[in-house]
């Protein structure tokens, strides 16, 4: 797999990363349907962290507690990361290019990327059932980071879980076939 | 007769003697039933007339709480039996199965208690011990990035304070070739230290060698070689000194600052790295509550009731009543206690007590 032609979007919101073109983790799992409840907190943590601005102060007692947790887990790192920054690149496999497009939580680019949760559960059973290792590696791939983490917090436990990921390619190669277009086009 | 034959042809596993006993409660019942009703009927009879003075009145009154008082005692007579028969005994097995009195459970859930805290102990110390570790290889990959800056910052500077010891005292032609020896000469800065408290010295150095060393060597070649560049002007800047030195050392200030900025960002992202891999047992559940101690007297109960009061705003959340005219003293101490278990809250003229379970 080779991976070109990265370009970043700062200040990028949400709404028009989703007009850009490109192929995304989301994209490739096809969630489609209403937020349920969980990822409803989801977005609300998110928001309350890196877009403060764009969080409707529902749920806030938790909101709150979770974001305190995450951030006293990222600590330090937090400020130099960008914080919601999208990027495109194309992912190239035997002889196919994909336009890949991601958003990360927070990375250094060539660094580090982090990616936030919000889980019912346990982190591996979570990462086992919906990929979040892939969706990380993504980010990873096409920012040249060596690692990225995975920040859960674990609302059964009410704790912080992590996972340091490294990169693999597996997922994106196979996918690279799957929605890619022959490379000399 | 035939009542009890067509019984007994039904229920044809009951033994004869029960189904007669269970026959003789249908005809108890039965006729107190009937009793009851005509005595409900006769009871209402005596509010019925119109009574003209006071006195009738709480004449009738009385006859009617008579009645009814006597009507209570008819039916108690019957329902006791049952109770006493029937319900009593069948809600013993509830009783002696009690969590908080069978002695076996007691035993067990103690077992269980004491077996997870030895277990919660020895996943603390595997945690703790886990954890070190990490800051361990935290501390030196640290402490790398942060010599290698500093001697880095150190090179630097000395090549800026010849550059204008030499500028200073017009020394026409600098022994710039001797610079690389006096370079060279620098200490690499010295490694802070550790306090461990778990590791041994052995896993310590096993760590400590796992972890790649900057180059210093390189750093130093990369500094040596930028020596030429620093005095490519230098006969020029002969000329202007103050501003060459200026310029130099504002060149190494900004270098200085770039590399703190760079240090400060590669020791936080090694540790958030070191801290998300660090291996985390998960420890058995104890749920710890605090229970308010008991205490048989006025005053205790004064002091729950006061406790409770000046508390209620918070204690809504804790408080199941059905009726609030029946709140027992023993609910509001248990309100409290639930309170004081979520937030360590303590109560004037109370004592707590801490329940493991």
């Amino acid at each position: 797999m080779t991976v070109g032609n990265t370009i970043y979007y700062e200040s990028l919101d949400f709404e028009k990363y989703l007009q850009i073109e490109g192929t995304s983790f989301s994209t490739i799992k096809g969630f489609d349907g209403v937020p349920s409840a969980g990822m409803r907190l989801g977005t609300r943590v998110h928001n309350y962290i890196s877009e403060p601005e764009k969080y409707d102060w529902q749920q806030a007692e938790e909101v709150r507690a979770i974001a305190s947790a995450i951030k006293k887990t990222v600590a330090a790192a937090l400020k130099f990361m960008k914080k919601e920054l999208s990027f495109t690149s194309d992912f190239s496999f035997n002889g196919m290019t994909m336009r890949y497009k991601g958003r990360a939580d927070g990375i250094i680019p060539g660094m580090l990327c982090i990616d936030y949760k919000v889980l019912s559960g346990d982190i591996e059973a979570a990462c086992d059932r919906f990929g979040y290792e892939n969706q990380v590696s993504g980010y990873c791939l096409a920012t040249g980071c060596p690692k990225g983490i995975i920040v859960a917090y674990n609302r059964k436990i009410k704790e912080v879980q992590t996972k340091v990921i490294t990169p693999s390619q597996e997922f994106w190669n196979y996918n690279i076939v799957r929605y890619g277009r022959p490379t000399f086009y | 007769m035939n009542e009890v034959m067509q019984l007994t042809t039904i229920q044809t596993d009951l033994p004869e003697r029960q189904a007669l006993a269970w026959l003789a409660l249908a005809k108890e019942k039965n006729e107190v039933t009937a009793e009851i009703s005509r005595r409900e009927l006769a009871c209402q009879q005596l509010l019925l007339p119109e009574p003209a003075t006071y006195q009738e009145i709480d004449t009738m009154l009385a006859s009617y709480r008579k009645a009814l008082s006597d009507l209570s005692d008819y039916r108690k007579e019957f329902t006791n039996k049952i109770t006493g028969a029937l319900i009593a005994p069948q809600m013993e097995p509830e009783k002696r199965l009690n969590e908080k009195t069978n002695p076996r459970y007691i035993e067990l859930s103690n077992r269980s208690l004491t077996l997870r805290k030895d277990e919660a102990d020895r996943a603390a110390k595997v945690n703790a011990l886990n954890k070190e570790r990490a800051d361990f290889k935290t501390f030196i990959q640290n402490e790398h990035f942060r010599i290698a800056a500093e001697y880095r910052a150190e090179l630097r500077k000395s090549i800026t304070a010849m550059y204008a010891a030499w500028l200073n005292d017009n020394v026409q032609e600098p022994a710039v070739d001797t610079l690389a020896d006096l370079l060279a000469k620098l200490e690499v800065p010295k490694i802070g230290k550790f306090t461990p408290a778990l590791l041994s010295r052995e896993e310590m150095i096993e760590i400590f060698n796992a972890i790649p060393k900057p180059d210093y060597a390189g750093i130093l070649a990369e500094a040596q070689g930028s020596v030429q560049e620093v005095f490519a002007n230098y006969t020029a800047d002969l000329k202007n000194k103050e501003a060459a030195i200026a310029h130099q050392q504002q060149q190494q200030a900004l270098a200085v600052q770039a590399e703190q900025e760079q240090l400060a960002q590669q020791q936080a992202v090694t540790t958030l790295i070191a801290t998300a891999e660090t291996v985390t047992i998960e420890t058995p559940k104890i749920k710890k509550t605090v229970e308010i101690i008991l205490v048989e007297s006025e005053g205790w109960a004064k002091a729950v009731m006061a406790a409770f009061i000046v508390n209620l705003p918070n204690l809504s959340k804790y408080i199941r009543v059905k009726s609030w005219a029946k709140l027992s003293i023993g609910q509001m101490a248990d309100a409290l206690s639930k309170y004081a278990t979520e937030t360590g809250e303590v109560f004037a003229g109370l004592e707590m007590k801490e329940v493991e379970k």
